[in-house]
């Protein structure tokens, strides 16, 4: 029983996915809705900073006395440079104004909070699909059937569009001259992302989502600042798209596809997802088991074969010493070049 | 990983039947801690031949008089995201130091510190606590007695900020200050969030108490953290004690180690997400954790410009900043993956270095052991732990990593938990210490052999020790060994020996300058390492220089 690292890349798929408001909210989808990627299924309001005012220091008494002073009630509206508090004395007229639009959310020992007024968050099904489960004041879980790539790095947001494979090759990185008029809605797939200029032309022609194999792992930081949402695949050492990944969206261009997941360490595992009409025979989603077997489609992890695919020949239970002297248990994999190379099992991925 | 160990009595007494691992399944895509454990057990059960899981996957038990299954199941946890925690107290140099070294004895990360002469306005304090909603809050400062009112006024913004919560997001607070306030924290915080109260960990400015607050943050971690880990309930099921943090575990047995020896034992352990040093005598266990360390995902955020020149600067092959960046982002979304060619393991052993020293200079900071550098007191055992270091190809290796990231001074024995048994073991003893004391007994460490460092104040290449070993089979050898050069000399494990070292004058191995003494070691799978390289070990600024000597390093040990 070996449990390898398992990514999925299935041409037909039913897909549920968990979607998630951020904080405790309001779902306004229902079990059994159709839902388009633009719908909103679940509302929210986040509470912006609050703004705190020393209300006691500022007029130079004690905090219970401060409610003699105060021009507004708790729980009022206030805009900004509305005066809240006013102080007449011998040496002149001291007037607190607030600094936000908002509420006077409550005075405490001496202090004015003001809760600014709440941005509303929308939580989006992002995935054409149905709800077939409503999880109270969090969100919906919807189905849907068709395509589903797993990546390995995700920059945390979202969005759907229609994927357009802009290289020949899952080598071939995006070019600058890949991002035109014609790239405003799509969500363009490539072999790598080398050069940050094309993040630039992408966010000025309206691109919706970028699909690299590989990217270098220093512009990453620079990648979450995007507002469009960036997944990488495989790697961050130029590496190209694993064959199965690109064939797979190759397969899928001109169609409708979404981006989701990826937001932050631990989260949920990015991943594109492209509905299809229903077909005949529909694989679960569900790896069959955790275990490797022999001819299973597997992509190696480590050097030197790093990004290859091939698939199992033999499973090897006695440790076998690798380059770098480590012995450990593994398989023969038989690479697209024909060749076979042991590779331990700690190292390979199991593309189902 | 995981790691799963199967122990039983044989030939009257208990031993390590066998042991596996396997890469940890507590996130995607198994979100589910047991289908690791699993994999483990049934890898063991394959090994030794006898049934221990069900077909569907449960764990036999209890075992039968043929031999299947097993009567208990103990069980240790590293894994899961660390406990966030916001620090509030009074002076940074008193008890928010004392509070912090409380929380490095646990699987936490601190998120900020609050102090009375910090920076930081009321509300900003306030607003970054909704922000980042920590899991816990040590509110802590006064000696007892003391005048209350400015911690009064940190109180008072705790108490703002946790209001403003919903119910649901309020972090607990641990009250670890001056005793006169304990009324007014649980009165002003009591009716809004748990408030847990415990010793004021400085009752006076010369005095500090930390058990009593770590007992309590080892309890909130187990109960906010590792409760809700996916899998948790299944493998609870499966115990028959309760599971608990690896590193409190590891710790308990450093100090067993301490006790059995009369002597001062360090130990490092570089896990996937944490990293965790320990120094146990027979007076005090000291425990270091630092969760922002591990060869898995905290890679993610070690990208700042100084680690990464560090560990170039450790890297034997040419590399550039990009390519380790690179390289580190692999390795952080693909902590179960092993290096597999020579150049990979360099660098990995390279990015070890660096944590591990990171970690020992944190450690020696918190516990007052720093000047100009990490001072370890002397010790006599090192103790190793985690894959890094005990799965190195060859010992050597690791080793070496060690005692590049202790940089210790005078002679010590080194061993390596290789089977990765001490936090099991650790978490078997409270309950049964006899099967845990036999086990021990029977030899659960690798001895790697006796480190030997030297310094001193001359050349390199200077004269700086003469070593004679004498072994019980009545052979005898001689070793000179200068100034720069690292020597490591065979000893075959377990084989006792005597050396009589013979320092020239200006050189201390330990006992003073100039002074030897004849001291009795034993033989380990790498022998008898002379260091005579230097406190701190300079590495050479030009890069051609300073791969070669690394290389040199590497291969005086063994390659």
């Amino acid at each position: 029983m070996i449990a390898p690292s398992i990514t999925l890349v299935k041409a037909d798929s039913r897909i549920r996915r968990e979607r998630i408001l951020p904080q405790a909210g309001e779902v306004v989808a229902h079990i059994g809705q159709q839902v388009s990627p633009v719908q909103v299924v679940a509302r929210s309001s986040r509470q912006k900073e609050y703004a705190i005012i020393p209300a006691a220091r500022i007029l130079g008494v004690a905090a219970e006395e401060v409610p003699e002073y105060l021009l507004v009630e708790e729980g009022a509206v206030i805009q900004r440079e509305k005066p809240l508090l006013q102080k007449s004395s011998l040496f002149g007229n001291t007037i607190v104004r607030s600094p936000v639009n908002g509420t006077l959310y409550q005075l405490s020992q001496g202090y004015l909070v003001l809760q600014q007024t709440p941005e509303l968050i929308e939580l989006r099904a992002m995935v054409q699909g149905y709800v077939t489960n409503v999880l109270a004041h969090r969100g919906v879980v919807i189905e849907t059937q068709g395509a589903v790539v797993q990546a390995l790095w995700g920059s945390g947001r979202e969005g759907y569009g229609t994927l357009e494979v802009v290289v020949t090759a899952g080598d071939e990185p995006l070019q600058r001259d890949h991002i035109g008029s014609e790239a405003r809605g799509k969500i363009l797939v490539a072999g790598q992302l080398r050069f940050p200029d094309v993040l630039e032309a992408a966010a000025e022609y309206g691109v919706r989502g970028l699909v690299v194999g590989s990217a270098p792992g220093r512009l990453l930081p620079l990648l979450a600042k995007y507002h469009f949402p960036i997944i990488v695949t495989d790697g961050f050492h130029e590496q190209a798209m694993a064959s199965p990944l690109f064939q797979l969206l190759q397969e899928m261009k001109g169609r409708e596809a979404s981006i989701i997941g990826g937001a932050g360490k631990g989260r949920q595992r990015p991943e594109i997802i492209i509905p299809l009409p229903p077909a005949a025979k529909i694989e679960s989603e569900a790896a069959d088991s955790h275990t490797l077997k022999v001819g299973q489609t597997v992509r190696i992890l480590r050097a030197p074969h790093t990004g290859k695919v091939g698939k199992i020949v033999n499973i090897t239970r006695h440790p076998r010493e690798t380059g770098s002297g480590l012995r450990l248990p593994g398989a023969d994999v038989r690479l697209q070049s024909t060749d076979v190379v042991f590779v331990p099992y700690l190292n390979l991925d199991l593309i189902v | 990983m995981t790691t799963v160990a199967l122990f039983d009595y044989v030939a009257g007494q208990y031993r390590l039947i066998g042991s596996a691992r396997a890469p940890s399944t507590a996130r995607e895509p198994w979100n589910n801690a047991l289908v690791g454990i699993q994999t483990a057990t049934a890898t063991v059960a394959e090994t030794i031949g006898r049934p221990l899981l069900t077909e569907q996957g449960k764990l036999l038990s209890p075992a039968t008089e043929t031999g299947i299954g097993v009567d208990h199941f103990a069980s240790t946890i590293s894994a899961g995201a660390p406990l966030r925690v916001l620090i509030i107290g009074l002076l940074r140099d008193v008890s928010i130091a004392s509070a912090r070294r409380a929380l490095h004895t646990i699987y936490a990360r601190e998120i900020a510190t609050y102090s009375l002469g910090d920076d930081h306005e009321e509300e900003e304090r306030v607003n970054f606590i909704l922000r980042e909603r920590p899991d816990l809050v040590v509110l802590t400062g006064g000696v007892d007695g003391a005048a209350t009112q400015r911690l009064l006024e940190l109180l008072h913004t705790l108490e703002l900020a946790v209001g403003l919560l919903g119910p649901a997001s309020r972090p607990e607070v641990i009250f670890a200050g001056n005793r006169t306030l304990r009324e007014a924290v649980t009165s002003s915080l009591g009716g809004t969030v748990p408030v847990h109260v415990t010793e004021n960990v400085r009752p006076t400015l010369n005095e500090e108490r930390l058990a009593s607050i770590s007992d309590i943050l080892g309890e909130r971690h187990t109960d906010l953290k590792l409760k809700s880990l996916p899998g948790m309930g299944e493998l609870r099921a499966w115990s028959t004690f309760e599971p608990v943090p690896t590193a409190r575990a590891f710790a308990d047995m450093i100090a067993y180690f301490a006790a059995l020896h009369q002597q001062r034992v360090v130990a490092l352990d570089l896990g996937s997400s944490s990293a965790t040093m320990v120094v146990a005598d027979e007076e005090q266990t000291r425990i270091h954790v630092r969760t922002d360390l591990g060869m898995g995902l905290p890679l993610q955020d070690c990208t700042d410009d100084a680690s990464i020149a560090d560990i170039l600067a450790w890297s034997p092959t040419e590399i550039t900043a990009a390519t380790l960046l690179d390289f580190m982002q692999q390795r952080a979304l693909r902590p179960q993956t092993v290096a597999s060619t020579t150049e990979e393991l360099a660098l990995e052993q390279a990015i070890a270095r660096h944590l591990l020293r990171s970690l020992v200079e944190d450690a020696c900071k918190a516990w007052g052991w720093y000047d100009q550098g990490p001072r370890l007191p002397d010790f006599r055992l090192l103790i190793l732990g985690g894959n890094t270091l005990t799965q190195a190809p060859r010992l050597g290796q690791a080793v070496l990593v060690a005692i590049d990231a202790i940089q210790a001074n005078g002679l010590y024995a080194v061993a390596a938990d290789t089977y990765g048994v001490l936090p099991l073991l650790g978490a078997l003893a409270p309950e049964e210490p006899e099967i845990a004391v036999q086990i021990l007994e029977g030899g659960i460490l690798v001895d790697l052999g006796w480190v030997i460092t030297a310094r001193g104040r001359a050349d390199i290449g200077a004269k700086a020790l003469h070593v004679r070993v004498s072994t019980e089979a009545g052979g005898e050898y001689r070793i000179d060994g200068s100034y720069g050069e690292l020597i490591t000399v065979p000893l075959a494990p377990g084989t006792p020996a005597r050396l009589t070292l013979e320092p020239n004058r200006g050189c201390d191995v330990g006992f003073g300058s100039g002074r030897g003494k004849t001291i009795a070691v034993h033989g380990g799978a790498v022998g008898l390492v002379l260091d005579l390289r230097g406190r701190p070990l300079k590495l050479p600024e030009d890069a051609d220089a300073r791969r070669e000597l690394l290389t040199r390093w590497h291969l005086d040990m063994g390659g």
